[in-house]
């Protein structure tokens, strides 16, 4: 009997500390657990880098110990891989590094919140493009200017950062950022599903549309799936979509707008032609979409095509990137990558999007900050955590042989990259209110509560105004 | 003999010269609650207040102005903000009945197998949604009700019934955010029902019994007259819930289809913490406030006044 309880005491204590250990793992706040592919310094492009790189790293051995960085993020599916990479930071330099990342939105949320209350809480700020400008405004970020000007030029081979990122961290001329994960997107088919509807390939927009409804009607299958839920999710593919389909979301955003002058004119253009035929499109093809089409957003347009319920889709390149594996998709070795396809005699226009790093103003940690940061973005370590599950944000990873026969999506990416216009979303400070009232007002008309022309009417009227009184030239 | 009234009683009862120093003792230990309400209720509304008054933006390097009522003014002239709080009055008409009247039906179950032995596990288990946060039951419907991989329109479809789009169809969103609201917060109404359940008086429900009340009529002349209050807290505190359905709406359907799930406290997220239109969020948030104050204090009059 005694026996018994004794068993029963050590089942009890021994079932205890797997939950406590559970529970710490789990409340570890991403702080990173580390890998051994330290030191990365095999996948520097070139021998002078490889150098500076080896010297920068024994620079940093030791450097920080006892010391915290903090980082403020997303958890988007790099999140992993960058807890890798920051583990190989902190058994170098013997700092520790807290990731606290969030879901689109609540970042956003959160680094504005920081911003507005002067905090110190976090050193390094991880935005998304079209954030930059509300940074810029409030001078949460602080330019890196003088920083990159005094940085090892070997170790940081600057110009090697994709051209349309570069350009995405700059804002009134100043660098707020250094690019890292870089999102452009690309046209994804299930080729089985292709070929038994007798489809080919859509290169442009009316071909997608066709093979979209061919492949319902003789497949059963939904022909693509669109990020169709209200607010952001449809506001931010009106902006995916629109230059393709040959139009512009305000009078002088446009890559044609001479000097790159894009915020001089904000009158909106969601009444124009092409922006009407844009909205149209999306309900259009609500007729071959998976069912519970007005609820599509990001993951269940991707999970629509990975379980082979949706013949293709436009996603960002963090989704293209999980498609390969047999343990996350049904579609592993049945699916093709393009280029997005665009309206008859319109040039490509490839949306990018993804993030950049950059320093809080009121960092007590900045030099920390900094090394990180080159650390990171470095083509070593960026190539690492390519390799890892990360992504590409310089020319010298994404033309890695050793990467693209792991990736082969990465060939089609680098003939794309260029194509891609930095200010695609705007990256004014009202760049969020923007996409959600737009994505409303189309998400209302989706859904059968304005027409078209009271939607698009709508969404001129309220975002002009909205504009109009931070300031903006508008018509 | 004089015969006191229990206000007299207690009238009776306190000292007549209590001492300053015992009040000044007393006021004293009271003081941290009151400071500590203040700071947590009072100051909070004050500044929302305040707030609502100008055109303050989280995160704008701008100016701040005073702009009067002109908030307000935007919300009660806004189709889309009546809408707002058209379609979040619905959702308090159609499922605060819904939830007491099963929760009365589910308590009257559990009052008629009390005595059973396992009874009290069956109402713990039961009540176990209420300790869910709202935020969990919210994802899980999610999937539940997700048109493809969903549990519910598989188990529809093996009947041979079709399976709606919950929470996709414009038609049929906002009720289906009333059914997982409601699934919810049912199993509280019914553990506060079957408590006042208990509390009737085994002899009064045989005197009825003796006068020939039916069921039906001991239900209506009995069990709600006596269950008054209980039934008047239960509505006061699910009536502030639903105002108050946020999670729900966020992980399930962010407001859509188009705005047919965006209800109150979800628009009033939107607008202070998406579009970070503080001082017209915080328009919203009051009006919103004294909208419930107003409906308490009828609810409160209603029942639990004096007979």
């Amino acid at each position: 009997m005694a026996q018994k309880r004794r068993i029963r005491r050590i089942v009890a204590a021994a079932s205890a500390a797997v939950l406590m250990a559970g529970l710490s793992a789990c409340s570890s706040g991403g702080s990173g657990t580390g890998s051994d592919k330290a030191p990365y310094a095999q996948w520097a492009p070139t021998a002078k880098n490889k150098a500076a790189f080896e010297s920068f790293s024994e620079k940093l051995k030791g450097k920080y110990e006892g010391k915290t960085l903090n980082i403020v993020g997303i958890k988007d599916p790099w999140y992993a891989a960058a807890l890798d990479m920051i583990g190989s930071f902190e058994k170098l330099t013997g700092a520790k590094v807290t990731y606290n990342g969030y879901s689109y939105n609540d970042g956003y949320s959160k680094e504005v919140l920081l911003g507005q209350q002067k905090s110190s809480q976090a050193d390094v700020i991880m935005y998304d493009m079209p954030w930059i400008g509300k940074f810029a405004q409030t001078g949460f970020v602080e330019p890196l200017d003088d920083r990159l000007k005094k940085a090892d030029k070997d170790l940081l081979m600057y110009d090697d950062f994709y051209k349309v990122m570069r350009a995405g961290a700059q804002w009134k001329g100043k660098t707020l950022g250094v690019p890292f994960a870089p999102y452009f997107t690309m046209n994804v088919y299930n080729t089985e599903l292709l070929g038994k509807a007798g489809v080919k390939p859509p290169k442009t927009m009316s071909e997608f549309e066709s093979a979209c409804h061919a492949i319902k009607e003789k497949t059963g299958v939904a022909g693509t799936a669109l990020n169709n839920q209200s607010g952001t999710p449809v506001g931010q593919a009106y902006f995916e979509y629109i230059y393709n389909m040959g139009g512009k979301p305000f009078a002088s955003e446009s890559p044609d707008q001479p000097g790159g002058d894009y915020y001089s004119d904000m009158t909106p253009q969601f009444s124009s032609p092409q922006s009407k035929a844009t909205i149209k499109m999306f309900k259009d093809l609500l007729d071959c979409e998976p069912k519970g089409a007005l609820n599509i957003d990001w993951n269940s347009r991707y999970s629509a095509f990975a379980t082979g319920q949706a013949a293709m889709i436009q996603p960002w390149n963090y989704d293209i990137a999980s498609l390969g594996s047999s343990s996350k998709s049904a579609v592993a070795g049945k699916y093709a990558v393009q280029p997005d396809p665009t309206a008859s005699g319109v040039a490509l226009n490839t949306p990018v999007g993804g993030w950049e790093m950059g320093i809080n103003k009121y960092s007590g940690k900045k030099s920390l900050a900094w090394d990180f940061i080159q650390w990171f973005s470095s083509p070593a370590v960026n190539a690492a955590f390519m390799d890892d599950g990360g992504f590409a944000a310089r020319y010298s990873v994404q033309d890695n042989t050793t990467l693209q026969k792991k990736y082969p999506w990465l060939k089609v990416q680098a003939k794309v990259v260029d194509t891609a216009f930095p200010a695609f979303r705007p990256q004014v400070p009202e760049a969020f209110d923007i996409m959600s009232q737009l994505g409303d007002q189309i998400g209302a008309y989706l859904a059968g509560q304005k027409t078209l022309d009271q939607a698009t009417s709508d969404a001129d009227s309220q975002i002009g105004s909205m504009l109009k009184s931070a300031g903006y030239t508008v018509h | 003999m004089t015969t006191l009234t229990t206000p007299d009683r207690i009238r009776a009862q306190r000292t007549p010269h209590r001492p300053d120093s015992t009040r000044a003792a007393r006021r004293a230990f009271v003081a941290p609650l009151i400071v500590f309400l203040a700071l947590m209720s009072a100051v909070p509304t004050i500044f929302s207040l305040v707030t609502s008054l100008t055109d303050y933006k989280v995160g704008a390097d701008t100016p701040v102005h005073f702009v009067g009522l002109a908030n307000y003014v935007r919300v009660v002239t806004s189709p889309e903000m009546l809408a707002t709080y058209g379609r979040t009055f619905l959702v308090v008409v159609i499922a605060l009945p819904f939830e007491l009247i099963v929760g009365y039906l589910i308590a009257k179950v559990f009052h008629r197998v009390h005595e059973l032995r396992g009874s009290s596990l069956i109402r713990t288990v039961y009540l176990l949604p209420v300790m869910l946060p709202e935020i969990v039951v919210g994802l899980l419907f999610g999937y539940i009700m997700n048109t493809r991989v969903g549990v519910l329109g598989f188990l529809l479809s093996a009947a041979g019934l079709p399976a709606p789009d919950w929470l996709g169809d414009p038609r049929i969103a906002i009720f289906s955010i009333m059914m997982i609201v409601v699934w919810q917060w049912t199993p509280l109404a019914t553990v506060i029902l079957y408590g006042g359940l208990l509390g009737i008086p085994g002899e009064v429900r045989e005197a009825a019994a003796l006068d020939g009340a039916g069921r039906i009529r001991s239900v209506f002349s009995l069990e709600v007259p006596m269950m008054r209050k209980v039934i008047g807290l239960i509505a006061l505190l699910a009536g502030v819930q639903l105002i108050g359905t946020f999670a729900t709406v966020l992980v399930t359907t962010q407001g859509g289809p188009g705005t047919t799930t965006t209800v109150l406290s979800y628009e009033i997220y939107r607008q202070a913490f998406v579009f970070f239109n503080t001082g017209y969020g915080s328009a919203i948030a009051i009006i919103t406030l004294v909208i419930v104050i107003l409906l308490s204090q009828l609810l409160v009059r209603f029942a639990f006044k004096e007979d």
